[in-house]
């Protein structure tokens, strides 16, 4: 088994945080040019975060599954997405351990990571680990920022 | 790599390095679910081109086989028994400790296919579930150690179910920052005007330097990132028509290539496309979507 991480030198490479800042600012000042007063606190803070997950998804480049899953809700918010990897086998095989402590850990993981219904249960952990890593980026991107409003204003 | 009919049975005599590598994950093209590994046989000749496939580990009762199976040798008993229709050559039925039989599939070819060769070890059963199962087993406890080290304050915990619960309060955690600073930016952005968020963006990187090792140099010009994006930069810019475009987003020569990277038809169009829909078409229909998770049922 230790060919697996020889192979892939790096599984995960640290996010690219200039890429990310960029993203997320460029998506700031289009969010403050246009929806400059007729939303509220609240609606403004939906579409900020809903910014944060799509530059992060950016960032995060197109060989993973959770910034496809990201990008697809952003594009279809509502029913219209066949996304969910059918197949009853599938869904028989869950629906018969969910009983188990570990799957039940397995499907709250699957709600949280996007796209996480899609996958089995090796991919899904990698996901989670680079789903992790550009979470952290963000988060720290926007405390910056965050910290730099407060320090000018 | 769709046709998966199983090869021979029998065990090799080969050089079996004992784990082959190039387990190509099907990342995130599609799903396949049944596959775990994909083989890729390069076998030239006629008589063995059949791929391979490994069963997806998490599906018990799948009629495909693992090819983990194909390769095990050492201390067995028995051979394998047939377990589906698909095989090209009858089941090799060992009686004795160590194999005879060499394959016809020569070594130079099991060299050059990509999938696992597992060795039973002694004690070990050696049913081709059960390899399948401590491979998938080994696999997912090598990742749990990966994430372990993401997840600050997880070197303690040992066992599946402390670290997953962990790692999912981690991820609730993070999710839940994400939502809390974008509250945050909301209430603190209109105040600001554009000018001082332009010069921010520079500070920000600028600090951000310290936090990471990226080296974040940003060199002159926004004509430059025109360049490489142009349908998206063309919108940018007419948002922004900066009167002070000069010094605000300086883009260093290894940033723009990084950047242009980036596969331009796609994500650009989804960019300008999706990005301004999203934020302004659709805010109060999100209002109720984006409520914790955005990926609630997919």
């Amino acid at each position: 088994m230790h060919n697996n991480k020889c192979l892939k030198e790096n599984p995960n490479p640290n996010p690219n945080q200039p890429l990310l800042a960029y993203h997320f600012i460029q998506a700031l000042t289009r969010i403050n040019l246009t929806a400059h007063t007729t939303t509220s606190t609240k609606q403004r803070s939906h579409i900020i975060k809903h910014a944060a997950y799509v530059s992060m998804a950016f960032a995060a480049g197109n060989k993973r599954t959770w910034t496809h899953a990201v990008l697809l809700h952003n594009r279809f918010p509502l029913k219209t997405r066949f996304h969910r990897l059918s197949g009853s086998r599938r869904s028989f095989i869950m629906s018969l351990s969910r009983n188990k402590k570990t799957h039940r850990h397995a499907h709250l993981l699957r709600s949280l990571v996007p796209g996480g219904h899609a996958m089995e249960f090796s991919s899904l952990l990698m996901e989670t680990a680079n789903y992790i890593q550009y979470l952290t980026a963000q988060v720290r991107l926007m405390q910056c920022i965050v910290e730099k409003f407060d320090m000018h204003v | 790599m769709s046709s998966s009919i199983r090869r021979e049975v029998s065990s090799d005599w080969d050089p079996l390095l004992a784990m082959d590598h190039n387990m190509n994950f099907i990342g995130s093209s599609g799903f396949p679910p049944f596959i775990a590994g994909v083989v890729n046989s390069s076998n030239d000749d006629g008589r063995n081109d059949q791929v391979p496939s490994l069963s997806c580990f998490g599906l018990v009762d799948s009629p495909e086989f693992p090819s983990v199976a194909d390769n095990v040798k050492g201390k067995k008993r028995k051979g394998f028994t047939d377990f589906g229709a698909s095989h090209s050559r009858s089941p090799v039925i060992k009686t004795q400790k160590i194999d005879e039989k060499k394959p016809k599939n020569d070594n130079a070819d099991a060299k050059k296919e990509d999938y696992i060769h597992v060795r039973a070890k002694r004690g070990q059963a050696t049913n081709s579930h059960s390899l399948a199962e401590r491979v998938r087993r080994e696999k997912i406890s090598e990742r749990m150690r990966l994430l372990q080290d993401l997840v600050p304050g997880c070197n303690k915990l040992t066992g599946k179910a402390m670290m997953l619960d962990e790692i999912i309060n981690y991820v609730q955690s993070l999710q839940r920052q994400v939502e809390f600073l974008s509250m945050k930016l909301a209430a603190v952005n209109p105040e600001v005007n554009f000018d001082v968020e332009q010069i921010l963006s520079k500070d920000i990187l600028q600090s951000q330097d310290g936090g990471n090792s990226a080296a974040l140099g940003f060199g002159q010009a926004m004509t430059i990132p025109h360049q490489q994006f142009h349908g998206l930069m063309q919108t940018e810019m007419g948002i922004c028509n900066m009167p002070n475009s000069g010094g605000i987003l300086r883009l260093n020569n290894s940033e723009i290539s990084q950047m242009a990277q980036i596969p331009t038809n796609v994500w650009d169009q989804d960019l300008q496309n999706l990005v301004p829909m999203g934020f302004i078409g659709n805010p109060p229909i999100e209002s109720k979507e984006m409520n914790g998770s955005m990926k609630a049922e997919l």
